[in-house]
């Protein structure tokens, strides 16, 4: 993992300051708000749609296991072959054995952040196998040695220029091409990559449980050639992506279609199921589905229950005023922003990262835009009282704002102090609020609670 | 009614689609192959209609082009040559089903289906006839009960990607422009 | 003839602390509309500051405390949208299990208002007189009142009362100011700089009066105004100036 703690203050100072980044995140976020927004309006049924989403995830969520367990049948019946990771080592541990299994060298991906989670590149090229990210957004991220800094845009801190310029440097291409040159040069690049790979490697959007089938949304293609070109395929699938039947899936296609990307459907979706068949002269020979859970059963039990529902669309991320502000780098996780700061420390642990359900200012935007109405707000909230016991003054001026008498002494104390400018005894107290703001400047005159009192006295 | 659907959606998100009757084919066809210099068109064998198949093979030839098609092997089984395939420049297929809700062409997979052919190539066309609009995904995916094909696939529009400044650009993997015929009764 | 509406102020620890005159202009602005104000001085703070900071277990004493105190009152009003959201959507929760505080907490929420929402659902108040001395003024609609206690438009719509052409909207105006409380010195660059962007906003409209229903966000934007040498805006709480149209006069 990382090797320093993350420390979100630290990475988010320096995300605010980089005028580049925060202009890319912020073009790309709106960009994809309002594309979100168009869709819901020309939808009319939308709410209600997201209210079967939620009441649906819920009976999963209740009750995974057996959804798991249908899945694993069903999809096993047509030919694949099922794994089941308890956790990322383990998942990354599977993966490197089917390739070596299968005397696998190359390998092409189509982008999933389960994989990320698992860090399931950085595995395989450990044990030799050469992994290359077809997505356009991954590709340019690998090439630069990044992580996806959007779950569903992961290049999105990246600006034009910048991506020519990397362009230039790793393939050769002219300078400063334009967004067309640039994906024409990667497509060129990937074209033979694809037809040579031994091995394609995908996450999933919906694993069917009554057909065995995974559902895979892409607009480039890249995920129909990993689908169908390498002899082997292998699909990263967190157990969350689980849904009932085939005739959930539109319903929330259509959810996650408008959210990430305000589309009715994407380009591409490709429903798999099994692998190649007898006399097909398409697909893998070998379709292998890696489990994962990593937590997730855990969760499902526990008070956060919900954030399992979440569609992975990334409006949430795009909506949030904290992250774009500062991208997603600044969250050092693999899902950053508000779903990130709910699951990333319930995977990983709330200390190292405990920073993250802090990182929010409980506006309710993502709560507002979320396709299934994951609470977002309220388990960021919830998350912070999880994280360690209340600072001693924090039970101190608890103490005094319950106890009448104090709380208006502690009243009259602070409007005198701010009065001189907050220096002595609370300039402590306003070092971080002075980092972007004067201290704040109580209004002149008598206090509320005086002027209550004269004012019933005389009448 | 639903065609009009159909229409709107899929024209919505870029398919160039023409509503033609059988016997405008053939020119419309050479004057495809024309425009696109097509040396090579992959065409599969399987999942069409007879007389159609031959149609198109028969015109696509006449313009000298090569059509490439999945072969058949001694087992019954198929197999595409992937170079020959990776170097057309149109592929040709037949759509038996699309879908008015999304605007999306369905492919299921099958021996020969060769659903490659509208996938590798940077144009691709896609021939049905109008009576197989179907009104929603849901109800397209209940007619194949449990009996789901290894591979099914539904394109919507042409290849694109937005993730450089969220800028929407065409053909990065697949065909920069999709064009479907809908042949009239 | 009705009964005389009675309705207990609920001032909030800003008001208290730091802006008086807006729990002066609240009680005078209810009482001109007929309502018999009274309030509480055992009264202290909803306790939103401990919430969200995670310390549940002192956040349940203030609840317990804030229903003590206005448990009786026929209607409770604040001039603060995310304390009203707190005692309003907060304390339930606190109390899982508990069903019978919980009825008490349910009825407690069910009669707690914004001041501008208590005027508008409640007094039904249709309309202000104009302004006597309007100048350019855009409104922050923060977040507790938007997607907190759910006010959409009826600030918006007295602002236009009392100000004509003089009130401009403000672009982006659901997005979040950056205050969010502890976050607000838990991370302050990226605070600050949400703050920036709320600031160019109202730059923009070229107003001189921001208004809202948050004197918690207020604070946060008038102290960084101060900051980036916009010291010349005016930041108020919506009820100066209603109180100012009433008059006729401003103070």
């Amino acid at each position: 993992m990382n090797p320093v703690a993350p420390n979100f203050r630290n990475a988010s100072r320096d995300a605010v300051k980089n005028a580049q980044l925060v202009a890319a995140v912020r073009k790309s976020s709106d960009l994809l708000s309002d594309l979100m927004a168009r869709a819901v309006a020309n939808t009319p049924d939308f709410e209600a749609l997201r209210d079967y989403g939620r009441a649906r995830k819920l009976e999963i969520s209740g009750d995974l296991e057996k959804y798991v367990q249908s899945f694993t049948a069903h999809a096993r019946a047509a030919g694949a072959v099922v794994h089941r990771a308890k956790d990322a080592a383990e998942a990354a541990r599977l993966a490197i054995k089917i390739a070596a299994d299968n005397g696998t060298k190359t390998a092409v991906k189509g982008k999933s952040m389960t994989a990320e989670e698992v860090e399931l590149n950085e595995a395989l090229e450990a044990a030799g196998i050469t992994v290359t990210e077809t997505d356009m957004g991954e590709f340019i991220i690998q090439l630069a040695h990044e992580k996806p800094s959007h779950i569903m845009a992961p290049a999105i801190h990246r600006s034009r220029a910048q991506v020519a310029e990397l362009f230039t440097d790793k393939l050769g291409t002219p300078p400063d091409l334009g967004v067309e040159a640039l994906v024409a040069a990667a497509r060129k690049d990937l074209r033979e990559k694809f037809l040579a790979a031994d091995m394609g490697i995908t996450g999933g959007n919906f694993a069917i449980a009554d057909t065995g089938s995974i559902v895979l949304v892409s607009n480039e293609g890249n995920i129909r050639m990993t689908t169908t070109l390498p002899r082997i395929q292998l699909a990263v699938v967190g157990i969350d992506k689980i849904i009932p039947e085939m005739a959930d899936m539109p319903k929330f296609l259509a959810l996650l279609a408008r959210s990430a990307c305000g589309q009715t459907i994407s380009s591409y979706m490709s429903i798999v199921t099994g692998p190649r068949r007898a006399g097909e002269e398409e697909g893998p020979e070998q379709l292998h589905i890696i489990l994962l859970d990593n937590g997730r059963s855990r969760i499902a039990k526990g008070p956060y229950r919900e954030i399992l529902h979440c569609l992975h669309c990334g409006a949430c991320l795009s909506h949030c005023p904290v992250y774009r502000a500062v991208g997603g780098h600044a969250y050092q996780a693999t899902y950053p922003g508000p779903m990130g700061s709910v699951i990333s420390p319930l995977i990983s642990g709330l200390g190292i990262y405990a920073d993250l359900p802090n990182a929010c200012t409980l506006c309710g935007r993502c709560a507002e835009v979320c396709p299934v109405r994951v609470p977002l707000p309220d388990y960021l909230r919830d998350l912070r009282s999880d994280v360690k016991k209340p600072p001693f003054m924090m039970k101190l001026t608890a103490f005094g704002a319950n106890t009448p008498s104090l709380y208006r002494l502690g009243m009259i104390a602070m409007r005198r102090m701010l009065k001189k400018g907050g220096k002595g005894l609370m300039a402590p107290a306003l070092k971080e609020w002075t980092v972007c703001r004067e201290p704040p400047k109580p209004q002149e005159g008598e206090s509320f609670r005086d002027w209550w009192r004269t004012r019933s006295y005389c009448k | 009614m639903i065609l009009n659907q159909y229409l709107a959606k899929a024209r919505g998100v870029g398919v160039d689609i023409e509503l033609l009757s059988l016997s405008d084919l053939n020119l419309r066809l050479a004057a495809l192959v024309d425009e696109l210099k097509a040396k090579s068109v992959a065409l599969p064998l399987i999942g069409w209609p007879e007389p159609l198949l031959l149609t198109v093979k028969t015109e696509v030839e006449k313009c000298g082009s090569v059509t490439v098609s999945p072969r058949r092997r001694m087992d019954g089984g198929y197999e595409w040559n992937r170079s020959a395939l990776g170097s057309a420049t149109l592929g040709i297929t037949f759509c038996g089903a699309f879908v008015a809700e999304t605007g999306s062409l369905a492919f299921p997979s099958g021996p020969g289906f060769g659903t490659l052919a509208s996938l590798l190539p940077e144009t691709h066309l896609a021939l049905s006839y109008a009576k197989d609009c179907r009104p929603d995904l849901g109800g397209y995916l209940a007619e194949f009960g449990a009996d789901i094909p290894s591979r099914l696939t539904f394109v919507t529009g042409p290849s694109r990607t937005g993730d450089i400044e969220a800028s929407m650009t065409t053909c990065v993997h697949g065909p920069g422009r999709v064009l479907h015929w809908i042949i009239s009764a | 003839m009705p009964t005389t509406r009675r309705a207990s102020l609920f001032l909030t620890c800003s008001a208290d602390a730091l802006y008086p005159s807006v729990g002066r202009v609240s009680v005078r602005l209810l009482e001109s509309y007929g309502v018999d104000v009274d309030f509480p001085e055992e009264q202290t703070c909803c306790g939103q500051p401990w919430l969200n900071t995670g310390d549940t277990k002192s956040a349940r004493t203030m609840a317990l405390h804030f229903l003590k105190v206005f448990e009786r009152s026929e209607a409770i009003v604040a001039p603060s949208s995310s304390c009203v959201d707190t005692v309003r959507n907060r304390y339930l929760p606190l109390f899982k299990g508990e069903p019978k505080l919980q009825d008490r907490f349910r009825e407690l929420a069910s009669k707690t208002y914004e001041i501008c929402e208590y005027m508008h659902r409640i007094l039904d108040i249709p309309g202000l007189p104009p302004h006597p001395e309007p100048t350019r003024t855009t409104y922050h609609s923060s977040c507790r009142t938007l997607r907190g206690i759910g006010l959409r438009g009826a600030a918006e719509n007295y602002l236009k009362q009392m100000l004509g052409d003089h009130f401009v909207p403000l672009p982006d105006a659901d997005t979040c100011c950056g205050f969010g409380g502890s976050f607000s010195v838990k991370f302050p660059e990226v605070s600050g700089k949400i703050m920036e962007d709320k600031l160019g906003n109202i730059v923009l409209t070229g107003a001189s009066t921001v208004a809202a229903l948050d004197m918690s966000c207020l604070t946060h934007l008038s102290a960084g105004a101060r900051r980036q040498n916009l010291g010349r805006l005016r930041f108020v709480h919506l009820v100066e100036l209603m109180m100012e149209a009433l008059e006729g006069k401003t103070r």
